[in-house]
Order: C-alpha cells, then structure tokens, then sequence
C-alpha cells in the first residue's frame, strides 16, 4: 500500500465518525418522508453528497422535477471550485481514474487532502483514500438510518453534526501562511456573510470561496 | 412520487452532481495556462473552508462560535486537527445541554 494512501485511510477514519452520525440522520428524515430503502442506496452512492441529500429529502414529493435539480445544482455549485483546484493533483491519471476520484470528492477528503504537509502525489492518495472510507461509511449509515427510523438517539445532542465545521476550522488555522491571509479571508467572511444574508442553498459558501481566492490570487499577482 | 419520477430525479441530481465535479477539472484544464487563475486556484482551500465555517455559524449561533473559539485554540496548541475536532464538538455537546 502506497505511503499516502495509508496516511489518507489514518486521517480519514476518525472523521468517518462524524459521517457515519450525518448519514444516520440522513437516513431517518428519508424514513420519515416515505422514501424507499432502494432509493436511498441509489441516492448515497451516486450523488454522494451530504448537503444536496438533506436538500432532496428535504422537497421530495412536495417541490417539481426542476425545482429539485436546480436547488441541487446550486448546492453544488462549489464542486466547480474545489475540483478544479485538485485538477493537479489528478493530473497524469487515466480518464476512468479521474472520473472515479473526482465523484469520490467530498468536502471532507478534500479539506484533509489540501491541508495535508506533502506533495501532490501523497495529497491525491489522500484523497482517493478519504473517498473510499467515506462512501461505504455514509452510504451503510444512511441505510441504518432508514430502517431504524425513529429508534436512533438524536446526534445533535451529542453535537456531532458540529464535527464537520469543527474540523474545516481547524483546517483553516493550517493553512494560515501570514499577514497576506488577513485581507483576503475578511473578504471571504464578509462576502459569504451578506450572500447569506439573501440567499438560501450553498451560494454564500461559493461567492465567499470565490471573493476570498480571486483577491488572494489577483493582489498576488499586483504584487510580483 | 412514483417509483419512475423517483429514479428520474435521483439519477438527474446524480447527474448534475457529477458534472458539476468534473467540469471543475475541465474548467482547471482550459484556464490552466493563466498563471493568475493558477494564484486563485491556490487560495481556494483556505478560502473555501473558510467559508464553510462562517457559512455554518449561522446554523450553529452562539454555541457554534464557542466550538469553534475552541476548536482553533485546540488547533494552535496541539497541532492536531482530531483533537480540535473533539474539543468543539465537546463544548458545542455541553452548552447545548445547558441552554
């Protein structure tokens, strides 16, 4: 097993935890609207992403075909940012590969790749593993869910469904390189902040991404 | 919902799911070149995380700022994302038992 790819599996499986507790709410709120256990296996394995799940559960058989697709798309409009920064990391890989690693790409694996002290190649593995520990993970967790229904405890008072924004804070303080990091992440707060403040879905996580990354990049290059 | 328009839009989410993952690597390859748009490709996991934590504030209110007080703290002085992880959802856990 390459180097990286156990260092992944040893970074990625105490998160799998605070997986496991989303996925198992995921699963219950399913079993509340009705959804059929298949439909929810279909959903964890193919769309594989927590936030835009919540949000199909959340408008099934209330909200129409377009409206769901589109509050989707919208969610996920940040899979646009954070895999064209991997696009280096997957570079040299096959077709096939690359489309496999990128639908195994969640916020998770990712925030823990990028942050990790290694090279491209070790930031791929890591990538690759956080993917294969997360998906068999949430997808058995939503499915227990589903068929415990009502009979799991409440994870949020345990306050795990805090351990993700817990986690990216963390990750942030990694990532501080100095005093050039100051403006460009009080533009992100403040930008996603005020997209928030009018917006629902995932545009203030997007538009606050983008406003923080394209002033860091662009005073960047007034600079040199 | 019937068990057709069910698959219909599970399979269309998956879709545009995916799409939107894979056109980031197709939007990386033709801006590539640009050395700029590589500075703001960069800055985009400490941006992004950032704004996911800010994001999730609003969610989390005033126990959520004391999580993630906390887990910062936890960061700065053991170096060690868990540990912070732990710790702000230790607090998060205990205040919501008080309030």
């Amino acid at each position: 097993m390459r180097e990286g790819f156990r260092r992944g599996i040893v970074l990625c499986l105490p998160i799998c935890v605070g997986v496991a507790a989303y996925g198992g709410v995921f699963g219950v709120l399913a079993a509340a609207k009705g959804i059929p256990v298949s439909f929810v296996a279909l959903m964890s394995a193919f769309v594989f992403s927590g936030s835009a799940q919540f949000v199909i559960v959340d408008m099934w058989g209330e909200a129409g075909f377009w409206a769901i697709l589109g509050s989707v798309a919208s969610i996920n409009m940040r899979y646009l940012l954070i895999c064209a920064s991997v696009d280096r990391l997957l570079s040299g890989m096959s077709l096939p590969q690359r489309m496999l690693r990128v639908h195994l790409i969640g916020d998770e694996n990712w925030a823990v790749a990028m942050a990790a002290r290694t090279d491209d190649a070790g930031k791929a593995d890591i990538l690759f593993a956080g993917g294969l520990c997360f998906l068999p993970v949430w997808l058995a967790a939503s499915l227990a869910g589903r068929l415990a229904g009502g009979w799991i405890p409440s994870p949020e008072r345990f306050g795990l469904d805090f351990a993700f924004p817990a986690l990216f804070a963390a990750l942030v303080v990694s990532l501080w390189r100095g005093r050039e990091d100051i403006a460009p992440w009080i533009v992100t707060a403040c930008v996603t902040v005020a997209v928030d403040s009018f917006s629902g879905g995932g545009w203030g996580v997007l538009a606050g991404g983008l406003a923080g990354a394209g002033f860091r990049g662009l005073s960047e290059g007034v600079r040199t | 919902m019937t068990t057709g328009e069910g698959i219909r839009v599970i399979l269309n989410c998956a879709a545009v799911t995916f799409l939107l993952r894979f056109g980031g690597l197709c939007l990386a390859r033709s801006l590539g070149g640009s050395s700029r748009f590589r500075r703001v490709l960069d800055a985009v996991p400490a941006s992004m995380m950032l704004a996911f934590t800010v994001h999730s504030l609003r969610d989390f209110g005033a126990s959520g700022i004391c999580g993630i007080v906390v887990a910062v703290f936890f960061m700065k002085k053991s170096g060690s994302p868990m540990a912070a992880m732990v710790s702000g959802v230790a607090v998060v856990a205990l205040l919501r038992s008080f309030m």
